[in-house]
C-alpha cells in the first residue's frame, strides 16, 4: 500500500502556503501515523501537470491546497470525488494548471490515478507575495491536521499502534530531506 | 441580395491571459471604429532578482536566478554561469559543457512539449484549453504528457529535482549524475524521438491563422551546432557580435502600462527572440532528421508567420531528443564535475537560448566573489513590444470579426510566443547613472 499525503502550494504566496502547511502540522501531530512506511508525505510547491507524475505510484492519495470558492477564508471542504471545474484562480497556478484541472486531464486521458483520490480544499483570503498565511487561514491548521489523520487513517489497512507519542512540531521539518525526486519528502522506505 | 450583417466593433479586453506563466492582460482599444491602443498589460508584480543578488557570493547565483521561473529555471542557470565564468576567467571541460547541453535538453524538452501541445494547440484545435482538448482528442494530450515526462525525468537525474534542479554550479556540476540512471532514460527518449518526428509532420499540417508579417529575428548562433548553450549574438539585419556588444545593439525602456521593461534594438525597433527566430537564423545546423523533414515538408524560411513558432518548437523537439540520447550514450565524464577556482573581482556577461528566447546576464562581481551589480534580460521581456507591434497589424483583420473570435484569436498570437510573465518582472528601475 502507498498512500501519498501531498501538501501544495508556495510559502511566499501568502495563504496559498496552507497547503504545505497543514501538512507539516499533521506531521508534526500524527508522527506515528506520517512514519508509517506505507506513507510517502511531499510538498510540492507549483506543480502544475506534474502532479501526476507524483500521483502514479500511490494507491490511495490525499491532496491539501488552498482553494477560491468564494467562502469565507479558512473554511475547509473535503473533495471526493475532486470536481472537474476549477477550484483556484488560473493566474495563481502555474499555467493555469491547478488540482483540479490537472485531475481533470488524467481522467480525461486515462491516465493512471490513485485508487482513492482525496482533496481536502482550504479557503484561501490573501494571495499576496511575501505574505505569510492570514489568521483566519492559520486558525484552520489543527482542524486541517486532523481531517488529514481521519482520511488517512481510513486508507490504511493496519492503523498504527494507538497511543505512540509525536515527536512534537518543531521536530518535523529537520525531518523533511531533499532528496533525488525533486522535492522535500519525508520517507519511509527501507526502515 | 443578403442584408449586410453589421458587427459591433468593441475594445477587446482579456483582464487575465490565459495558458501563459505569470499574470498579465491584453487591451486593444477602439475610436471611430478603428484600433486607437494595443496594451500587453502585464501586472505581475516586479520581483527585483537583481537586487537581491547584491551583496551575495556568486556561487549563490545560479540558485537564486534559477527561482525566477518554473518552467525555465535551467536558462538561468545557464546565462549565469556563463557570465560569472567569464568574470572569473574559466573555461569549462568538454565533459562539463556536454553534461550542460544535457540538462538544457531536458528543459526545452518540458517546455516545448507542455507548449506545443498544452498552450497553443488548443487554439489551433479550436479548444478552449488542455482539459477540453483532452476530451476530444485525448491521444494528442497523452502523447504530450509521456513526451514531457522523460524531460522531467532526465531533469531529475541531473539536476536533483525536476522543476529547479539545484546541481549546477559556476564551474560545473556539484556531482556528476550515474551513468546507469541516465541510460535508463534512453528507452524512453528514443521512443519521443520517433514520436516528435511525427509530431513536426503534424505540425505542419495544423491551419495556422493566415498571417505574416516583418519582423527582425534575434538568436544565439554558435559555430558548431544549433545555438543553445552560448554563443554570438546574430540577428536577421545582419547583427553579428560577441555578448559583449549586446547591450550596445539592444536596449531596455520601461513603458507606463507595464511592470516588464521593454526592449528594443538601438535603432528603436521592435525584435524577436524565441524559437521562430532560432529555426529562422540557425535552421541549417539543425540535425540531419531535421533537415530532412525541413526538405520533405518544403518549409520556406523565413517563416514570417508568429503562429508557427509552434513548427520551430516542434522541430526544435526532435533535436533535443536526439540530442539528449547522443549525449547520454556518449555520457562519459573525465576530470572532476567542476572547476576550482579562487573567486575575485571581474566582470562578465553570457548568453543561452532559454526555450522562450535569448536570456542576457551581466554580472559585476567584487572582492571575495560578491555580487557588486547583476543585469538579466529575459526573453518575455524583449518580445513585448513584437507582441505589440504584431497586434497593431494583426487585431485591424480582427477586430470586425465576431468579439469572442477577435479576443480569441488575439489571445493566441501572444499565447504563440510562450511568454513567461514570471519572468519578464523580475527587473528594478535604475536610477542611478552609473547603473548596469
Amino acid at each position: 500500500m502507498n498512500i501519498a499525503v501531498i501538501g501544495i502550494g508556495q510559502s511566499l504566496r501568502g495563504d496559498d502556503g496552507i497547503g504545505p502547511e497543514a501538512v507539516r502540522h499533521w506531521s508534526a501531530d500524527h508522527s506515528p501515523t506520517a512514519e508509517d512506511p506505507q506513507i510517502h508525505v511531499m510538498i510540492l510547491e507549483t506543480p502544475g501537470l506534474g502532479l501526476l507524475d507524483d500521483l502514479e505510484t500511490a494507491d490511495s492519495a490525499v491532496l491539501v491546497d488552498a482553494v477560491s470558492t468564494g467562502r469565507p477564508a479558512g473554511t475547509i471542504r473535503v473533495f471526493d470525488p475532486i470536481p472537474d471545474t476549477s477550484l483556484s484562480a488560473a493566474e495563481k497556478t502555474a499555467h493555469g494548471f491547478g488540482v483540479a484541472e490537472s485531475i481533470s486531464v488524467a481522467r480525461k486521458t486515462g491516465a493512471r490515478l490513485p485508487q482513492r483520490l482525496i482533496l481536502i480544499g482550504i479557503e484561501g483570503g490573501q494571495y499576496e507575495l511575501g505574505r505569510g498565511l492570514s489568521d483566519s487561514v492559520s486558525a484552520a491548521l489543527p482542524v486541517a491536521a486532523e481531517k488529514i489523520q481521519e482520511i488517512v487513517l481510513d486508507f490504511l489497512p493496519t492503523k498504527p499502534r494507538p497511543g505512540s507519542a509525536g515527536r512534537g512540531r518543531g521536530d518535523t521539518k529537520q525531518d523533511l530531506k531533499n532528496t533525488k525526486d525533486g522535492f522535500f519528502h519525508q520517507e519511509h522506505e527501507g526502515r | 441580395m443578403s442584408a449586410t450583417k453589421v458587427t459591433e466593433i468593441r475594445p477587446i479586453d482579456v483582464p487575465a491571459l490565459a495558458r501563459v506563466e505569470g499574470e498579465g492582460g491584453l487591451y486593444i482599444g477602439v475610436k471611430d471604429g478603428k484600433i486607437s491602443e494595443i496594451k500587453v498589460n502585464i501586472y505581475e508584480p516586479p520581483r527585483f532578482f537583481e537586487s537581491f543578488l547584491r551583496g551575495r557570493s556568486l556561487y549563490e547565483v545560479p540558485d537564486i536566478t534559477a527561482r525566477i521561473c518554473g518552467i525555465c529555471p535551467v536558462a538561468y542557470q545557464m546565462s549565469s554561469v556563463n557570465a560569472l565564468e567569464a568574470s572569473q576567467g574559466i573555461t569549462i571541460t568538454p565533459s562539463i559543457r556536454a553534461l550542460r547541453k544535457l540538462l538544457y535538453c531536458a528543459e526545452w524538452i518540458q517546455s516545448h512539449a507542455l507548449h506545443i501541445y498544452l498552450l497553443q494547440a488548443p487554439d489551433l484545435l479550436g479548444q478552449e484549453s488542455a482539459i477540453s482538448l483532452a476530451a476530444v482528442a485525448p491521444e494528442v494530450v497523452i502523447r504530450a504528457l509521456r513526451m514531457k515526462k522523460v524531460g522531467n525525468a532526465l531533469m531529475r537525474v541531473i539536476g536533483g529535482r525536476s522543476v529547479h534542479p539545484v546541481s549546477t554550479t559556476v564551474g560545473g556540476f556539484y556531482r556528476w549524475p550515474d551513468t546507469e540512471a541516465l541510460q535508463a532514460l534512453l528507452p524512453e527518449l528514443e521512443w519521443s524521438a520517433a514520436t516528435a518526428v511525427e509530431e513536426v509532420r503534424w505540425a505542419a499540417g495544423l491551419a495556422y491563422p493566415d498571417f505574416e508579417v516583418d519582423a527582425e529575428y534575434v538568436a544565439t548562433r554558435h559555430p558548431d551546432e544549433y545555438g543553445m548553450l552560448e554563443g554570438r549574438v546574430v540577428s536577421s539585419s545582419g547583427v553579428d557580435i560577441p555578448v559583449t556588444e549586446y547591450e550596445k545593439h539592444y536596449l531596455e525602456e520601461h513603458v507606463a502600462h507595464c511592470n516588464s521593461l521593454h526592449s528594443h534594438t538601438k535603432d528603436g525597433g521592435s525584435y524577436m527572440v524565441g524559437p521562430l527566430s532560432r529555426f529562422n537564423l540557425n535552421h541549417s545546423q539543425l540535425g540531419k532528421t531535421s533537415q530532412a523533414l525541413i526538405k520533405e515538408l518544403k518549409i520556406q524560411f523565413p517563416i514570417r508567420n508568429p503562429f508557427k513558432a509552434l513548427l520551430a518548437r516542434s522541430f526544435e523537439l526532435v533535436d533535443a531528443y536526439e540530442d539528449a540520447i547522443r549525449l547520454i550514450k556518449e555520457y562519459n565524464p573525465q576530470g572532476p564535475s567542476r572547476i576550482q577556482f579562487e573567486a575575485h573581482a571581474g566582470e562578465g556577461c553570457g548568453v543561452s537560448e532559454a526555450p522562450r528566447g535569448l536570456l542576457f546576464h551581466r554580472y559585476i562581481v567584487g572582492e571575495g566573489g560578491l555580487i557588486q551589480k547583476a543585469r538579466i534580460v529575459p526573453p518575455t521581456s524583449q518580445n513585448y513590444a513584437r507582441m505589440e507591434a504584431d497586434l497593431w497589424k494583426f487585431a485591424p483583420t480582427m477586430i470586425t470579426k465576431p468579439h469572442e473570435e477577435a479576443t480569441l484569436a488575439c489571445e493566441h498570437l501572444i499565447r504563440s510566443y510562450d511568454p513567461c510573465i514570471s519572468c519578464s518582472v523580475h527587473f528594478v528601475r535604475w536610477e542611478n547613472k552609473d547603473a548596469v
